[in-house]
């Protein structure tokens, strides 16, 4: 089993194409707080199952969007369950082990209920479908001492919107949700934090005394 | 019980998370440079371009010396 890095933020998404704004929002907010986002994207075999567990495992936190809960365009017309049993693997999961977190957001106020009857007395984060929103329910979820803004937050996302042709051209791609997409994505959001986001210098043990 | 989470560690060098997202050297580098964040780029455009200037430093000292 992978050691659990505290960095490490497992992401579960809708994959498609109307949440590739949100998609970005996220991988923006999570950098920003520090993260290094994990998700499902590229992996795949037989053996899925397995692997999206020991990812699952691999991670400190999980952040589970249940926005998506209407049927797909496509014939035959399906709901998506990849989520909540995603978020199921890691509901048991932090019940084995108490040092995974798991938390829902939602873009609709009281949906949940309805939707997940079983979370009831969750409270899930509701962004409201805006980039804006992951950011702001981002810094409602999580504190750190060099807490980013939701200002800085939207300048590091809008210079990675301004990136993503360049990555989808090196990557041969248009799809947001190529598994090195991602993991390009994830660096530029990391090299934004740095360049926006100020770093307080860590306290030593002399000055402390 | 507050919903929001402390968060403790120190988030990782651009070198580390390139290496556990699993790009290589080079093309870290490339995407570094494109969104200017590599150490090489610092702030851009013509005003960034007059503060480097030596007429523009030497203006600057001499009002604060005056």
């Amino acid at each position: 089993m992978p050691k659990p890095k505290q960095q490490r933020v497992f992401l579960n998404i809708p994959y498609d194409k109307q949440f590739e704004r949100t998609y970005l929002a996220y991988v923006t907010a999570l950098s920003a707080m520090g993260f290094l986002p994990r998700a499902t994207l590229g992996i795949g075999g037989n053996r899925r199952l397995d692997r999206i567990a020991s990812l699952i495992e691999s991670c400190s936190y999980s952040i589970h969007d249940l926005s998506r809960v209407q049927l797909n365009r496509n014939a035959p017309r399906t709901p998506r369950f990849n989520m909540p049993f995603e978020l199921g693997l890691a509901v048991a999961w932090a019940r084995a082990n108490r040092h995974h977190r798991w938390l829902v957001f939602e873009s609709v106020e009281r949906r949940l209920a309805k939707s997940m009857s079983d979370l009831d007395g969750t409270d899930p984060y509701i962004h409201d479908g805006k980039v804006r929103g992951v950011m702001r329910e981002v810094c409602n979820a999580f504190i750190r001492p060099d807490q980013p803004t939701v200002p800085q937050m939207m300048k590091m996302y809008r210079d990675l919107r301004r990136s993503v042709p360049k990555i989808l051209h090196d990557a041969g791609t248009q799809s947001l949700f190529a598994a090195r997409v991602f993991s390009d994505l994830c660096l530029a959001a990391a090299g934004l934090r740095s360049k926006y986001v100020r770093v307080l210098p860590r306290r030593t043990a002399s000055r402390r005394r | 019980m507050s919903r929001r989470t402390k968060l403790e560690f120190e988030p990782l060098s651009l070198e580390e998370t390139a290496k556990q997202l699993g790009i290589p050297r080079q093309r870290a580098q490339r995407i570094l440079t494109l969104i200017g964040a590599d150490a090489a780029s610092g702030p851009h455009g013509l005003r960034a371009a007059k503060r480097r200037t030596v007429r523009y430093k030497l203006a600057r000292k001499s009002a604060r010396t005056r």
